[in-house]
């Protein structure tokens, strides 16, 4: 056998590797004896050192000067640290002596073993790697972490846990000193001696600070791939904001942050960085939820008490994402307390809140169940309960889910969610005669009764496995549903019988999804993680159906039978990749989506994303980001606001999908240790976009061929967000201001020329700031400003005819279409004031909030009519243009919550 | 005393979720456009109606275009008519017209100075009802009428048809706005729709369905001056699409929030509607 040159020098090579081992060995048995006899008390790592500040004319004289002044052994050679006669300056002379372990060795990437007296240097061997998983979770519940960081303190690598509070970290064997942190948790140091793939679920304790304002600062920043312009705000400090009649309410909460908006008082959807509502996903627990608002858009349709994490995703969308244009809100729900059964419930002026959770088998099953009701239809039916006619509102949701640990391996999810609106009218007549026209009456009516309900229903069943500690993968076969529903039923008395007549009109529809996703944590040191996805989704659309049913008088019945749905299947596929280099890191991918349409061709949709971020110091940097992002459903108003009735569509062989190709940039600044600026900077531009001709809506029930009323158009936005954040002392909060404008065009409307988009409002400021009296006391107020929304109000108006010669001609006025949106609003502000207390006895913990919505009494816009005004006989004079505010006066509000 | 708290929450809530009304400050400028309407039908004369639109704050009524204002009417694309309007004239009738069941309209209006307001529309033949039945029936004393309508597609004809079915006084040809349609499709999707409400009677035939309807007189027949006498229009899309516009309107009209405007129009450079109409009286 013969043996080249090249094997020579790697043989000889590795034999003084081996000797170099062994000779550490060798100094550390004998270090470690020697301590022994020295000294049995161990080395307190976290403690403080205090050393010369000066200049080390070598590393050597300070690693001397480290062992006198803190009694730890340091074992090395200067086959290892080779540079170890370099010079070194201290900037501090008080240190953490892990801190001050870590810089110098640091500077020399090797690895130093920690003993109980000692620390032992060995070279790095970057060939032998190994892979820490788990879980990052709360400690006492067990509630999983989402978004916490956990990174090597020496190489300055790590990783984020995922939206199952997953982690996965490959780093050299060797002493490996971990760092975990989560905001409003405490931080927690752990030393790992990695000499395998090692699983590690972490419990981290919760601070016990009334709002969860205080990050900790940390030299690791991780990879941000969770997209630019990114919001979320911790639940607990969502619970904390003053509110409309003090609901907790996470949309509300962060339309209070730059580039989000919504219609007057709440109303009207939300609007992310100038697109319309139907452009924004809301995903509980992965699942879409088709309508995320109560009460048309005034309240979140989920329980704050249920919620785990809320992130609201403006730009440089991560492949992963896709199916809507303008944002992503991801909720994740909690998954229930593994060890102790647990309570909470609220009482307010408006709803009150209840929640559960515990274990159904300690440390492997739990569940959690939430509900909320309102009870305006109490106070309604308190006043209304001796007239004719009653009027009736509430909503309710409900919320659970079953958390399953089948092993460290898998786990298992089942969840419920469940909202629903309820508004009825019963006009009881009371054996009363209506009287129609002159000289006659109709048919005496018993009773006439008008039930609206509309609401959603989502249930998932989800399957967590990690494969090996690198491979972590996520199934889903979910179901999702939207229902308006509108019954109404006449009793009519004829020849003393009871006619009945019962109409019955639906919409909505209904989603059947599978879905997987897997992530890869590769050992390569430049790739953090490589995602894949797969989901099919079968929509059946029901664009509005009447079912009739009278039982008539004479013993006839007539009946009509419901119509099949409108089937089409979607698909979506991803694969996305997370670089990080030293100091930029890159999020890659590129998502597909296809729609099928039944006997016509499909639509493909190629959507790449970038998003890079650029470090250059701790305290700086920037992200660049592009995306494409299309939408193959959007939804069809039947007024100029949004409403429960509005349908869901698919797109068609006329109205392609729309798409829009976005470029973000941001900035964030952290000026001191818990003060952070950022400024965003976008674009938007928008093709095959859709909108109806009129603005009045569409009868879609009526009308089978709306495709028609139907134009194209384009569109496109930029604006500018900035944020001041406070985190942590006496006074948080934050300053936010954007500035934005939002434009489209259309074929036939405004003579093709562009004009602003409904949610144009060109500035909005927002000012938050809570004053932490004591550590149970806060005091908060939150004022909002905004220029006017565009406006669409007909300037003039005109006789109108149906036909040569019926009545209607000459004498009847229709309003003219006005110019789309050439009016605005005027501008709106307000001021909230708000305060939390909490108490801890007896029993668990008691918190009392109270405040005032619109302190000042401002009247805001909601709407903006001609109102006609009537001369004494009746006639209609003239008309004058009115203004209608909704919350005019200020509106106190009180809750009362109790947490055990 | 549990009653008194109930109270006293309710006064609060009353008190303070009480929407305001105040004058809107909107500098609102009003504007004035031109006004068209023609309903033409085959062998029969043709009026048009042309005049301004007018403000909110302003007398109600048709104004005029005024001296100067030429009105055109094309048919087939080569016959031409044309008249120029007078003082205060805000219609003009064409008579002696050869208007056939398929033929092609233009009417247009033009004005110095002013983009030309034209619209297009085709004449629709007579629909084809083939059968009618009907009854009475008494209620608390007083006589009402109910009719049956079958109604059928052209032969061969593949694109949607639009229709409309209205009931008029026979002695005053008022429209009968209090009735109740129900109407069912024999199709394969097989779907009912019923309406009260007093513009529809509007249906669509899909291309190979036949069409049954209902029709339910609300109003007794002694509330009549002359009984009922049911006609069936044959509608082009965009009298279709206005006559459904028109129904929104109205029933929007007191809800501001859904809008105050947008009658369909396929006027260009104007408001309003010429449309071709077949119709069919359908017996008593």
């Amino acid at each position: 056998m013969q043996i080249t040159h090249q094997e020579y020098s790697d043989l000889f090579k590795r034999c003084l590797w081996y000797l170099f081992l062994f000779l550490c060995l060798s100094l550390y048995g004998t270090g470690s004896s020697a301590a022994n006899v020295a000294d049995n008390d161990t080395i307190q790592y976290s403690a403080w050192v205090v050393l010369p500040r000066t200049d080390y004319p070598t590393t050597d004289s300070l690693i001397h000067t480290i062992e006198k002044e803190s009694g730890v052994t340091i074992s090395y050679s200067t086959r290892v640290l080779p540079f170890a006669s370099r010079a070194i300056k201290l900037k501090h002379s008080r240190w953490h002596l892990m801190d001050l372990l870590n810089k110098v060795f640091g500077r020399y990437k090797v690895q130093y073993h920690i003993e109980p007296k000692r620390v032992i240097v060995t070279p790095p061997d970057e060939n032998k790697r190994y892979t820490i998983s788990g879980f990052l979770k709360e400690e006492g519940s067990r509630e999983v972490l989402i978004g916490a960081n956990i990174y090597d303190m020496l190489l300055l690598r790590g990783a984020v846990s995922n939206e199952f509070g997953y982690y996965s970290l490959t780093l050299p064997a060797g002493n490996v000193p971990l760092k975990a942190s989560f905001v409003g948790y405490e931080t927690m140091e752990m030393n790992v001696d990695l000499r395998s793939d090692t699983i590690l679920n972490i419990d981290l304790v919760r601070k016990e600070n009334l709002l969860e304002m205080e990050i900790d600062v940390v030299n690791f920043e991780p990879p941000a791939d969770a997209g630019a312009g990114v919001v979320s705000i911790p639940i607990q400090q969502v619970k904390a904001m003053p509110s409309l009649m003090g609901e907790s309410d996470i949309i509300r909460a962060m339309q209070h942050t730059p580039g989000i908006q919504c219609g007057e008082e709440g109303f009207g959807g939300m609007s992310v960085r100038g697109g319309n509502s139907d452009q924004n996903i809301v995903m509980l627990d992965n699942v879409p939820l088709y309508n995320p608002m109560h009460l048309m858009g005034l309240y979140t349709a989920f329980n704050a008490e249920g919620v785990n994490s809320a992130t609201l995703i403006k730009g440089g969308f991560p492949a992963r994402y896709g199916g809507r244009m303008s944002s992503v809100l991801d909720i994740k729900m909690r998954e229930g307390d593994m060890q102790k059964f647990r309570g909470y419930m609220n009482v307010g002026l408006l709803s009150s809140n209840v929640m559960f959770e515990g274990p159904i088998i300690e440390e492997k099953m739990s569940f959690i169940v939430s509900a909320r009701r309102t009870y305006a239809d109490i106070y309604s039916g308190y006043i209304q309960n001796k007239r004719d006619t009653r009027y009736s509102f509430y909503f309710y949701d409900i919320s659970s889910k079953l958390n399953y640990i089948i092993s460290n391996r898998d786990r298992l999810y089942v969840s419920y969610f469940m909202g629903s609106d309820n508004l009825n009218n019963d006009y009881n007549f009371r054996d009363k005669q209506i009287k129609y026209g002159e000289g006659y009456y109709r048919d005496i009516m018993v009773n006439d009764e008008n039930q609206y309900r509309w609401g959603s229903i989502i249930s998932s069943l989800r399957w967590n496995h990690s494969y090996n500690g690198k491979l972590f993968s996520n199934t889903t076969a979910s179901f999702s549903r939207y229902r308006f529903r509108n019954r109404e039923e006449k009793v009519s008395d004829v020849k003393s019988k009871n006619e009945v007549s019962t109409s019955t009109y639906f919409s909505g529809l209904n989603d059947y999804s599978l879905k997987t996703d897997a992530t890869y944590y590769p050992s390569v040191v430049d790739i953090a993680s490589v995602r894949v996805g797969l989901e099919g989704t079968l929509h059946a659309f029901y664009p509005g159906y009447t079912m009739v049913k009278s039982d008539m008088s004479d013993g006839d019945t007539i009946k009509a039978e419901k119509r099949h749905p409108l089937k089409r299947l979607e698909a979506h596929g991803y694969l996305e990749s997370q670089i990080q280099l030293k100091k930029v890191s890159a999020n890659v991918g590129v998502h597909f989506s296809l729609f099928n349409r039944k006997n016509e061709s499909s639509y493909l949709q190629v959507e790449p994303r970038l998003l890079v971020t650029y470090k250059p110091m701790n305290s700086l940097s920037v992200k660049l980001g592009g995306s494409c992002m299309s939408q193959f459903l959007q939804q069809m108003h039947v007024a100029t606001v949004e409403t429960p009735a509005d349908m869901w569509l698919p797109v068609s062989s006329k109205l392609p999908p729309p798409r829009v190709w976005q470029a973000s940039v941001e900035v964030e600044a952290k000026l001191t240790d818990n003060v952070k600026l950022t400024v965003e900077g976008y674009r938007k531009n928008y093709v095959r976009l859709q909108t109806y001709k009129t603005t009045s809506g569409v009868d879609l029930l009526a009308d089978g061929d709306w495709e028609n009323l139907l134009v194209k158009g384009d569109g496109w936005a930029n604006g500018a967000e900035a944020m001041l954040h406070k985190t942590g002392g006496t006074i948080s909060g934050w300053v936010g201001y954007s500035y934005s404008k939002s434009m489209n065009r259309f074929d036939e409307i405004n003579n093709n020329k562009y004009y602003p988009t409904d949610y144009d409002k060109r500035h909005c400021t927002t000012i938050y700031a809570v004053y932490t009296v004591k550590s149970n006391i806060d005091l908060s107020a939150l004022w909002t400003y905004s220029t006017g929304a565009p406006l669409t109000i007909p300037d003039g108006q005109y006789v109108f005819m149906t036909d040569n010669d019926t009545k209607h001609s000459g004498t009847i006025l229709a309003s003219l279409p006005g110019e789309r949106n050439k009016y605005r609003m005027p501008n709106s502000h307000s001021l909230t004031l708000g305060c939390n207390i909490k108490f801890d006895k007896p029993k668990g913990e008691h918190m009392l909030s109270f405040g005032l919505y619109n302190v000042y009494g401002q009247k805001n816009p909601m709407f903006i009519y001609w109102k006609p005004l009537e001369s004494t006989s009746g006639e209609r004079v003239a008309y004058q243009l009115k203004q209608f505010s909704l919350i005019a006066f200020p509106m106190p509000y009180v809750k009362y919550s109790y947490k055990f | 005393m549990i009653k008194k708290i109930w109270n006293y929450m309710l006064l609060l809530m009353l008190t303070l979720v009480t929407g305001c009304e105040i004058d809107a400050d909107i500098d609102i400028k009003p504007e004035r456009k031109v006004i068209l309407y023609a309903f033409v039908e085959a062998g029969n004369e043709c009026v048009v109606h042309a005049y301004q639109s007018i403000s909110y704050t302003g007398a109600a009524g048709k104004m005029p275009l005024g001296e100067g204002t030429r009105l055109y009417l094309i048919v087939d694309g080569t016959d031409m008519y044309n008249t120029t309007l007078r003082g205060t004239e805000v219609s003009v009738k064409f008579d002696s017209l050869d208007i056939n069941a398929g033929s092609s309209i233009e009417v247009g209006i033009e004005r110095e100075n002013e983009l030309t307001v034209h619209a297009k529309s085709i004449v629709p033949a007579e629909p084809s009802v083939f059968s009618l039945g009907s009854d009475e029936f008494e209620r608390n004393g007083k006589q009402y009428a109910r009719y049956t309508i079958y109604l059928a597609n052209e032969q061969g004809e593949k694109e949607n048809g639009y229709y409309q079915l209205i009931a008029r006084d026979k002695a005053t040809g008022e429209v009968i706005e209090d009735v109740e349609y129900l109407d069912r499709v024999f199709d394969e999707s097989m779907t009912s729709v019923l309406s009260t409400d007093k513009s529809r009677g509007l249906f669509v035939l899909n291309g190979q369905t036949t069409r049954f309807m209902y029709l339910h007189c609300n109003v007794p027949l002694d509330g009549l001056k002359g009984g009922v006498e049911l006609e069936m229009r044959r509608l082009t899309y965009e009298y279709y699409c206005y006559l459904q516009s028109v129904a929104t309107h109205e029933a929007y009209m007191l809800l501001p929030v859904f809008g105050q405007n947008g009658l369909y129009t396929n006027v260009v450079n104007g408001i309003g509607l010429v449309t071709g109409v077949g119709r069919q009286v359908i017996g008593d």
